[in-house]
């Protein structure tokens, strides 16, 4: 449905599992997929988004809201994105790192990327498979081969203790 | 579910396994993930523990080879060399060894961010030149070359940039272009100052420059009405001996040995650090009341100031109304007054912060 008269200030989105949100323009254009639904005149009724669902778009809409309240400082914006993500689990910051991916949101996608890949940092392999539930389908001579392959990742790194 | 999975590279696809297909299993939830994604993950990751997840499974082995970001950081190597010196030359054909490695297997077309930082012998010069030909073809965006990390280089010598970089694209035969260049750092690189004004004129985003070390440069002219350039840096480059900065979009500017100083068009400065070592910039001069008029919206001026020889005597000196933090270095003998700052400290109306060391 095309905008007629004038862009309304206003959207509403809605999840894959049919829940509805409201949420100001200003804010929901972070997205840029949402953007360009905007400008080609597709945002009139209800922006159906198919691949989040509702707890996870809650979620978002409450980063964009936050995010686009602070004005033009890298630093705050920043600050508030560590406190935006600090309480989440993993399977959350997977949903959200989907979501963001979906809606091209490039700042909430770097943010949650860097927060995962925090969470590897400094870690063994095996700390690293245990944690993510990682299923090792090498068999050990294959193993062996890449870790060969790869031994010069092991070089002058430490790594936190392996448990 | 089955996961999309990169090739294995034929030398370590064991025969057994090639035709298999990775299968995830549910509560592998990360390893779901689609490959983008899992390359922008890893892409947060130091070069070394981004392609140590290789070994994680097979789901894995390729992804570290599309990440965005190669920084080659050797801080532990350094350490050893900074403990035994002798161990410098071995160290370094390590750092080569490795950088040349990785670029041979990696495999994206686009780099956010390339940074080498080592005390590299001159030897090294031809990978170097390889490298920087690796990231420019691949359009970085943040470039960071260091060839000294901080050492006190007794002996060798300072890479020169290549020239052949640096001609315009007419007469150039490469594809090197310095388009997507948004941050340009070069420390202990020999550059003349005609081949930064030719980076300025070339990269239309660039934003931030920092230039330590970086000999050949007698005179340097920033300026030009459509600069990117919101932060510039100068730190110890001998010889040279006059900037002038004029950028509109310019909020911050360090500098520190340089005779004269000249800042024109910076409406959006609000940040300035300069060192006024003897015999380089004139405390008088730069703080003369022409000044207060393209500083207007300074909020942070940070000065270092040497009175060994004669005592300082600012002028008086207009209002900074929107200063709120001043930090002075007083370098003097004991019986220098500090009376002749008077104007400078009481410029600023507002001031929140007053550090004098």
């Amino acid at each position: 449905m095309a905008a007629e008269t004038g862009t309304p200030t206003t959207l509403t989105l809605k999840s894959n599992d049919d829940e509805l949100f409201s949420v100001a323009e200003s804010a929901a254009i972070l997205s840029v997929t949402i953007r360009n639904m905007v400008e080609d005149g597709c945002a009139g009724g209800v922006i159906p988004l198919d691949n989040v669902d509702g707890k996870t778009l809650a979620s978002v809409i409450t980063y964009m809201n936050g995010i686009s309240a602070i004005p033009a400082d890298e630093e705050k914006k920043k600050s508030y994105r560590d406190k935006f993500l600090s309480d989440k689990d993993f399977e959350t910051l997977a949903d959200m790192v989907l979501a963001a991916n979906y809606l091209n949101m490039s700042c909430l996608m770097d943010a949650v990327s860097a927060k995962i890949a925090q969470v590897m940092e400094k870690k063994s392999v095996g700390w690293v498979r245990r944690k993510f539930g990682i299923e090792n389908d090498y068999t050990p001579e294959e193993e062996a081969a890449v870790k060969e392959e790869h031994k010069w990742t092991f070089e002058g790194v430490e790594t936190d203790d392996d448990n | 579910m089955v996961g999309k999975r990169f090739r294995i590279d034929r030398k370590l696809q064991p025969k057994k396994c090639a035709k298999r297909c990775y299968v995830v299993v549910d509560n592998d939830r990360i390893s779901r993930l689609p490959d983008d994604i899992l390359v922008t993950i890893l892409s947060f990751l130091p070069v070394k523990q981004a392609a140590r997840t290789s070994v994680l499974s097979s789901r894995w082995i390729n992804l570290w080879k599309h990440i965005s970001r190669l920084d080659f950081d050797a801080e532990s190597a350094l350490v050893k060399i900074a403990i035994d010196y002798n161990l410098h030359s071995e160290e370094s054909c390590k750092y080569v060894e490795w950088v040349n490695r990785v670029i041979q297997s990696h495999k994206a077309e686009t780099l956010k961010e390339f940074r080498v930082c080592f005390d590299l012998s001159p030897s090294a010069e031809n990978a170097i030149t390889q490298w920087l030909e690796f990231a420019l073809l691949r359009h970085v965006e943040k470039l960071d070359l260091d060839v000294s990390a901080g050492s006190l280089r007794v002996y060798t010598r300072d890479y020169a940039f290549p020239e052949k970089f640096l001609k315009p694209r007419s007469q150039s035969s490469s594809c090197i272009d310095f388009k997507s260049l948004k941050a340009l750092s070069l420390k202990c690189v020999k550059l003349s100052g005609e081949a930064i004004e030719f980076f300025l004129r070339n990269c239309p985003f660039l934003e931030k420059l920092v230039l330590r070390n970086v000999n050949g440069i007698s005179n340097l002219e920033v300026c030009g009405p459509s600069l990117a350039l919101k932060h510039l840096e100068i730190w110890f480059c001998a010889k040279l001996k006059s900037v002038r900065v004029s950028g509109p979009n310019l909020t911050s500017f360090y500098s520190s040995h340089v005779e004269v100083l000249l800042l024109e068009n910076v409406p959006m400065l609000v940040e300035l650090h300069v060192n006024c070592m003897p015999y380089s910039v004139s405390i008088q001069r730069l703080l003369s009341p022409a000044l207060s008029s393209v500083v207007s919206r300074l909020e942070i001026l940070s000065l270092d100031i040497y009175a060994y020889i004669k005592e300082i005597n600012l002028p008086t000196f207009p209002e900074l109304p929107k200063l709120k933090k001043l930090v002075i270095q007083y370098w003097a003998t004991e019986d220098k007054s500090l009376m002749g700052l008077t104007p400078l400290i009481r410029a600023p109306p507002y001031l929140e912060e007053f550090v004098l060391k």
